[in-house]
């Protein structure tokens, strides 16, 4: 009897406790909703972080190929400039010798000269320089070449040949620093089409030449 | 996996460039197949049917009437060019779609996939025919033009010009051949260009014209030989002028020099003279002039005063020239602004723009630097630094220091901030003590300092005894609390104090170096006891003696000599001493052990030296 009145009490009891525990239950499911949920979206959170953090490492990996590149390169060709800058000295010899030199002594200087033109074209060259020099006749490749003027071309001739070569050009390995400076023939008919092709654009070409 | 790219371009008049940008929120111009980071806007038509753009058209333009330049003058009208090798008619967008086709395929070699978008930037006085136009010819090009953009406000986007601001600015762009002002109004997050002017035949070749023109006459004069239909001698003559208008803005004189420049009766003519820019801005001054005017006009047509004027930015080559700068100065009355390339900004800005419309500046990381350097004090008050200027953030850098006493039981870190390189010109930011060392020589302990900055710029210092792993640090919170002019004034301060600073750092090491030393011999003298060989323990003390002197009078400079000698000395002696005992052993294997103390005593200046402190 005693135990039942225990047992009575302790219903009483425990149903106060069960509405207790229902609260807390309930409470402590949206806990776990509200925990649950926070997870996911700091897992999500955490991929994104991540997948931003290996692009990153990703992009400074390939920033520095990319600088590798470019540091390859730049090392190659790093004496371009100063080669460039050397040209005009060097055409000026070019043409120094071309000329005919009649007094003995003089072309005795001349000679010496060109024994010392000779010995700075062998550093060139030993620096990867190599020269464009197309001789008559040659067809005229704007690739390497530029035209500074034409002259009419005979019947022998071939029509955009070179006739001249008035400077030489150069290459640094396999990049062109300065083309070679050339005049080609050109056929008369041609000749006369470019101008009236000329004459057509005329008011154009007076406005593009002004400006270029 | 490769991120679409939009390319910027700049379609020019005379030459064109194109720009991308990068991961990192760098823009980089794409150099074209011949290196160069501009290319003509010429193309050529060939009777076998190939067409050549760039430099190589201009190259044969003299034996090709089929050449086409210029042709940004007839966008947006009815002109057709005539191609007599292929019989056809193009118009002024097919023939820009070829110079686009051409820049498109490089930049496509250089960045390594292929380009489908681009935004393109024409002149702010184009009218809506002209814009169509620019955008078919790049449609022509295979190309998506997401946008058409005025050159003015893609070069107020290459200078990060804000839209958050209300503001004005001019845009004085001179270019090869054209010079065109515009005035824009940035107002509400919009760039709005409210007034243009400019001179369509006006452009850097005129300036180099007029040195070309001058110097013709000059050559007559001296030599009597007319030039003028030369052909190659006027190239020769271009190039130069060209060169000496570049040294120009440089130096105030330009040596032009034309050896061999032709041939008379007397042989060969050289021609040199020296062009000062007082002269060059003589022989241009007609130029300079047709430069005001457009500005003036611009202004008023925008019915602003200079006052009006927050900024003005400079684009196109020949703002190169301190004449044109001064001349926009002036009539401005505003320092104009030219951080950013002259030929590139333009592309520059059209790249920006494209990122921004792929959406690519909202994923760019943003980071800040450390707008001074940041160290220690060490030894004599030099400043160590850890962590450079200008290293973008957060970032770690570890350095192993040592004590500087005998038996040192701790080691103060004092945290710095700043240029100068002695620590008390700097600012302090914070310092603590590391104890617990265990007694040893000086030099010996390893104490590992580490300097981290996070994103936010909070800079934690840390101490670590490598022997012992006892640690201490520090946080500082407000190491990035200096303005932008403060921190101007210390890096000023720095450059204006650097060789005063330079000395009295190098007096610090010579010192420190001397100090060494002395206590390298105390210390091998003790050791030695009476093995040593009297005359030589004289002789060490005697030295000894001479660099203590020295070191307490302060004579640096005779500190300096002394210790360069012994240095010398000390690699003999220790030459001598290393055969001795070489033969030493050779002749007696029962070497007398004091012999080697004694050679060993020798070798006391060759201490290991080591910049730990």
């Amino acid at each position: 009897m005693e135990e039942n009145k225990k047992d009575i009490d302790n219903k009483k009891e425990t149903s106060e406790d069960v509405k207790k525990e229902d609260v807390n239950l309930e409470k402590l499911n949206q806990q776990l909703s509200f925990l649950q949920s926070e997870n996911a979206k700091l897992k999500e959170e955490t991929k994104s972080w991540q997948n931003k953090y290996y692009e990153a490492y990703a992009n400074l990996a390939n920033t520095r190929k990319s600088l590798e590149k470019d540091h390859q390169q730049f090392i190659k060709y790093c004496s371009a400039g100063f080669i460039e800058k050397l040209i005009p000295s060097l055409d000026a010899f070019e043409m120094a010798f071309k000329a005919e030199i009649k007094d003995p002594v003089v072309n005795n200087f001349a000679m010496g000269f060109k024994m010392i033109f000779n010995q700075i074209e062998q550093a060139l060259q030993e620096q990867g320089v190599s020269f464009i020099s197309p001789k008559k006749g040659d067809k005229f490749d704007e690739k390497n070449m530029h035209a500074i003027q034409t002259e009419i071309a005979s019947d022998e001739v071939e029509n955009n040949s070179v006739c001249a070569c008035l400077a030489r050009g150069y290459l640094l390995h396999d990049r062109m620093i300065r083309p070679a400076m050339v005049s080609v023939y050109k056929k008369e008919e041609k000749v006369e089409n470019a101008e009236e092709k000329s004459a057509d654009k005329k008011d154009d070409k007076e406005d593009k030449t002004s400006s270029k | 996996m490769a991120k679409e790219v939009i390319i910027g371009i700049d379609l020019g008049t005379t030459n064109s460039v194109v720009s991308y940008m990068q991961a990192d929120g760098n823009v980089k111009v794409i150099p074209n197949p011949e290196g160069r980071n501009t290319t003509p806007s010429v193309v050529s038509f060939k009777s076998d049917g190939e067409e050549i753009v760039g430099d190589a058209a201009k190259r044969q333009m003299v034996t090709n009437p089929d050449t086409v330049y210029s042709i940004k003058r007839k966008m947006g009208s009815d002109y057709k060019v005539h191609i007599s090798c292929t019989n056809k008619d193009y118009t002024p967008q097919e023939i820009s779609a070829k110079v686009l086709a051409y820049m498109k395929k490089y930049a496509e070699d250089n960045i390594g996939h292929e380009v489908k978008k681009a935004v393109i930037t024409c002149p702010a006085y184009f009218n809506d025919a002209q814009r169509q136009a620019t955008k078919d010819a790049g449609t022509i090009a295979g190309l998506d033009v997401v946008r058409v953009i005025n050159e003015p406000t893609a070069a107020a986007l290459a200078y990060g010009i804000k839209t958050d601001k209300n503001q004005n600015i001019m845009v004085f762009d001179l270019g090869g051949g054209t010079l065109d002002v515009s005035i824009l109004d940035i107002a509400d997050g919009v760039y709005e260009v409210v007034a243009t002017s400019g001179d369509t035949n006006l452009g850097g070749d005129d300036w180099d014209k007029a040195i070309s023109d001058f110097l013709l006459e000059e050559i007559k004069k001296q030599s009597g030989v007319d030039l003028s239909t030369n052909k190659m001698a006027l190239q020769r003559l271009k190039d130069e002028s060209e060169k000496a208008k570049i040294t120009l803005s440089s130096s105030l004189e330009a040596t032009i020099t034309l050896p061999y420049i032709a041939f008379n009766a007397n042989g060969p003519v050289n021609f040199e003279t020296k062009l000062t820019r007082a002269k060059f801005e003589d022989l241009t001054r007609s130029l300079l002039a047709r430069c005001e005017e457009p500005v003036r006009k611009a202004m008023s047509d925008a019915k602003l005063t200079f006052n009006d004027l927050n900024t003005v930015l400079l684009i196109g080559g020949s703002t190169r020239m301190p004449a044109v700068q001064e001349l926009v100065k002036r009539m401005t009355g505003k320092q104009p602004n030219m951080s950013v390339n002259p030929d590139e900004a333009v592309s520059i800005g059209a790249s920006i723009q494209g990122a921004v419309i792929a959406g690519d500046l909202k994923d760019i990381v943003l980071l800040d630097v450390t707008p001074l350097t940041l160290g220690i004090e060490t030894l004599g008050g030099v400043m160590t630094p850890l962590i450079q200027r200008n290293t973008t953030i957060p970032t770690t850098k570890s350095q192993v220091f040592s004590t500087a006493e005998d038996n040192q039981p701790a080691v103060d870190v004092v945290v710095y901030q700043g240029e100068r390189p002695m620590a008390r010109d700097n600012k302090m930011l914070g310092h603590f003590k590391l104890d617990g060392i265990r007694p040893a020589r000086r030099g010996q302990p390893r104490i590992e300092v580490t300097f981290s900055i996070d994103v936010n710029g909070i800079v934690n210092v840390k101490a670590k005894d490598l022997d012992t792993n006892k640690e201490q640090q520090i946080t500082i919170s407000n190491s990035n609390g200096l303005s932008k002019e403060e921190i101007d004034r210390m890096v000023k301060e720095a450059e204006a104090n650097k060789a005063a600073d330079e000395k009295r750092k190098e007096e610090v090491e010579v010192r420190n170096r001397a100090e060494q030393l002395i206590s390298n011999i105390d210390e091998s003298l003790s050791n030695a006891g009476d093995k040593i060989d009297p005359n030589q323990k004289e002789q060490v003390t005697k030295l000894r003696d001479e660099v203590k002197s020295a070191l307490d009078k302060n004579d640096i400079e005779g500190l300096k000599s002394k210790l360069d000698e012994l240095e010398r000395q000390a690699a003999a002696a220790q030459q001598a001493a290393s055969s001795q005992a070489q033969t030493n052993s050779q002749q007696d294997t029962s070497t007398n052990t004091s012999n080697d103390a004694s050679n060993d005593d020798k070798n006391v200046y060759d201490a290991n030296y080591t910049e730990k402190k």
